[in-house]
């Protein structure tokens, strides 16, 4: 009897407290149902922004690295530890809800103003640095305390097994809104739910559990979810004055009066100054693997050759990177050579231009080869790649006689990315394009 | 015989952060293991469950894939005790595993696991380690609101301890017994006998087990309106605490939320709200603890509530409560418990200002 009278009360409690958070809930919303457009240019003025150059130091994640790392696995993970991996150029976000303002700062001012916009959506092809700017984003917002959660899910998860062509099992990211509204909950600490709980019993949970918190909910390239547009719907009711959300999407198609698409623009043509700052940054950064970069910065004065490269790439940042580390070893002339195509057509050209040169290269080039199927499927599968560990992959090869030669070519021919420049032996990575090219080249 | 798994690459792993590791490396650990478990080679089930046991074990991993591995290592090595015979170990493991499933809340699991183990040790005439498996099935008791069956194990621990200073563990988890009646006093008593029992002992983990007392003393003179000296209490057990950086995280955010009820209490509502966030962060580091998060939330509401936001204290209640359910354990005793505190609080000090 008392067993039957406890579990009525345990069943009113249930119903008291719904009911108390439904109407905290409706309160709360039409406190606050102002349009983020009504108040825009009010929020601009009395939002606390960051200087642009804000996030531009990589995260010493600590002992966060574990949950940052289960929440958007190792590559978004270990972008939020780099440093320096976005340049801001000047006329690259677009972003008309900014108005005159920096756009970068206008971004980080409405992600902190109560009334801000609550969706920013970075929309733009590949190639163009969705990502590292939402990264640079995020680091920012953590490094001035901006927020106090951090969450999401990166999309990346569910690529395909470069070894199989299958998706892979080991890393299923989500799989559905169910599961990935489950692993949203058990960031915040909210887990054993029965199995079979649907996404719309989580979410009010989810609302309650953030109540009084500053969280950013990060999802990186949303266009590759099967139920994108569901995903995005479903998270809008998340959304409050303290929980906003960045997402990368190379689909721009997003009609909410709270969100706002920032789009990044290629380097225009004719824009030479801003062309010549970028290869400057990139010369400066990547210089260390490809010691012929250097060279060219004297060649930086030619307008001519600037706009032709402009010209070739359509301005895509990593476009622009790839080709201008092939000038350095083939000199400007290398540009007459490249055909006219889009950019995305380009790219496949490019790396099958440079793979094939590999294989022209005897032992050397084969061994590069090999290197970059290691990285390909090591890197995918989220594990740190020092030189040192390219060096035992060619001894185990029996190749470790040609290992200099191979990776000066992969410096030359190839955008290396060190993660951790400052370390004996660096954490190396390649872009996903150039991982997707390698995965298909071993395959054919 | 060709190795049934590649011992190098595990062994290699053992030796990793594994909060470091990707997901894949943690999945090649689990294949291992189904692949032993396949075979029935329990042995080496056994030898992989040493070889990632300290590295689980100090690093209290809770979360996403590293919990899954916890989970399947520990249980597969209970398993491959029973079948090689191996009571001792079995024992063991199993009052491990039980403490782990107390830490994350599922106490009923918990319970079965210290039953099992102290029959175990008992068969084998280990009867201090039988009693201590035992005595933890009080905590698991308390935990599940049965307070009556928890004072009935804790009484018959005392007895069998009488002049043992381990004792001081029984009288704690009594004082927290008596603290859920309302005995304030009382509570006061047990735990100083406590504290006095543990400062006497040499321990090696004495440190940590005065930071423990001095955290529920803290939260009693606290309740009986005592500030200075609950905030003497919640000091040393800071202090000591500190002593041990990366380690007792557990332990120290459960002080800090106590030390936060009590400046609520006080008014000084801002300073425990950021006290409340700044655990959150601190135990949100090795995965999920629902059995502190609810606390936290129940805090959070009382102290929204205190400061007049109604609907952010309903939302907070909400949660707390979400997560008591799936962890199935009883509202309705909270909220009994919760009145028995507070209004025990307030007679005391009304009959000391009397």
């Amino acid at each position: 009897m008392i067993g039957i009278i406890e579990a009525l009360i345990e069943i009113a409690i249930k119903i008291i407290s719904e009911v108390l958070a439904k109407i905290a809930g409706i309160a709360a919303e039409r406190a606050l149902s102002t349009t983020p457009q009504e108040t825009t240019t009010a929020t601009r003025q009395g939002a606390q922004t960051y200087a642009a150059t804000c996030g531009d130091d990589g995260l010493d994640l600590k002992r966060q690295r574990l949950f940052f790392s289960v929440t958007f696995g190792n590559y978004f993970a270990s972008l939020l530890e780099s440093s320096n991996t976005y340049l801001e150029m000047r006329g690259q976000i677009h972003c008309p809800a900014a108005g005159k303002s920096n756009p970068l700062e206008w971004i980080y001012g409405t992600l902190n103003d109560a009334q801000g916009f609550r969706i920013i959506a970075i929309a733009a092809g590949g190639g163009m640095g969705k990502t590292t700017l939402a990264a640079k984003i995020v680091r920012c917002l953590y490094q001035q305390n901006a927020v106090d959660l951090i969450l999401g899910d990166s999309a990346k998860r569910v690529e395909i097994d470069p070894a199989t062509g299958k998706p892979r099992p080991l890393q299923p990211g989500f799989k559905d809104l169910d599961s990935f509204y489950q692993r949203l909950a058990a960031q915040t600490g909210l887990t054993d739910y029965p199995s079979k709980t649907r996404w719309r019993t989580v979410i009010p949970d989810l609302r309650a559990r953030l109540a009084g918190q500053r969280a950013l909910i990060v999802l990186d390239n949303l266009d590759t979810v099967a139920q994108g547009s569901e995903l995005l719907g479903s998270l809008q009711e998340l959304t409050n004055r303290d929980v906003r959300i960045l997402l990368t999407t190379r689909d721009a198609n997003i009609s909410d009066r709270r969100a706002v698409v920032v789009n990044l623009n290629p380097i225009a043509r004719g824009n030479i100054p801003l062309a010549r700052s970028f290869i400057t940054w990139h010369i400066t950064r990547y210089q260390s693997q490809n010691l012929r970069l250097a060279d060219l910065m004297d060649s930086l004065d030619d307008k001519k050759l600037i706009d032709q490269l402009l010209a070739k790439t359509g301005g895509v940042p990593l476009m622009i990177q790839v080709v201008v580390s092939k000038i350095a070893t083939e000199k400007w002339g290398y540009l007459n050579q490249l055909p006219d195509l889009l950019p995305k057509e380009l790219l496949d050209f490019l790396y099958k231009e440079r793979w094939d040169e590999l294989s022209a290269r005897g032992e050397a080039g084969q061994l590069a080869q090999d290197l970059l199927w290691y990285l390909a499927t090591i890197q995918y599968e989220g594990r740190k790649i020092t030189s040192e560990a390219l060096r035992e992959e060619a001894r185990l090869r029996g190749k470790e006689t040609s290992f200099s030669d191979a990776m000066r070519m992969l410096g030359e021919n190839f955008l290396l990315i060190d993660r951790e420049p400052q370390s004996q032996y660096g954490n190396l990575a390649i872009f996903p394009s150039l991982r997707e090219f390698v995965v298909n080249a071993r395959r054919a | 015989m060709a190795s049934l798994v590649n011992w190098d690459e595990l062994e290699k792993l053992s030796q990793q952060d594994l909060r470091e590791v990707p997901e894949a490396d943690i999945q090649k650990i689990l294949n291992a293991l189904r692949v032993l478990r396949e075979q029935q080679a329990w042995q080496d089930v056994l030898k992989l469950q040493e070889m990632f046991s300290s590295m689980m074990l100090t690093q209290k991993l809770t979360l996403g894939h590293l919990r899954t591995l916890r989970d399947a290592l520990e249980e597969n090595a209970i398993e491959a005790t029973r079948a090689l015979g191996l009571k001792d170990v079995e024992a063991r493991y199993l009052h491990d595993r039980g403490q782990f499933l107390h830490q994350v809340g599922s106490h009923d699991k918990a319970i079965q696991a210290f039953d099992r183990s102290s029959q175990l040790y008992s068969e084998l005439g280990e009867s201090f380690r039988a009693l201590e498996s035992y005595y933890m099935t009080a905590l698991c008791y308390r935990a599940l609101n049965q307070g009556a069956k928890a004072e009935e194990v804790l009484n018959h621990v005392l007895s069998e301890v009488k002049d043992n200073p381990w004792r001081a563990h029984p009288l704690e988890v009594l004082a927290w017994i008596e603290l859920d009646k309302g005995n304030l006093p009382e509570v006061e008593q047990l735990l100083r006998e406590s504290l006095q029992l543990h400062r006497a002992s040499n321990a090696q983990n004495k440190d940590i087990m005065i930071a423990q007392v001095q955290a529920d003393l803290g939260e009693v003179l606290g309740l009986m309106r005592r500030y200075d000296e609950g905030t003497k209490s919640f000091q040393e057990s800071i202090e000591l605490l500190a002593r041990y950086p990366d380690q007792y995280d557990r332990l120290r955010a459960r002080t800090i939320i106590k030390s936060a009820e009590m400046l609520s209490d006080m008014g000084r509502n801002a300073e425990a709200l950021r006290m409340l966030r700044d655990v959150e962060k601190l135990i949100s580091q090795y995965g999920a603890y629902s059995d502190l998060l609810w606390r936290i939330e129940l805090d959070l509401a009382r102290i929204y509530w205190r400061m007049r936001d109604t609907y952010t204290a309903a939302l907070k209640l909400r949660v707390a409560f979400g997560i008591r359910r799936r962890l199935g354990l009883s509202n309705w005793q909270l909220i009994q418990q919760q009145v028995t505190r507070l209004s025990a609080g307030r007679k005391f000090t009304k009959k000391h200002e009397r």
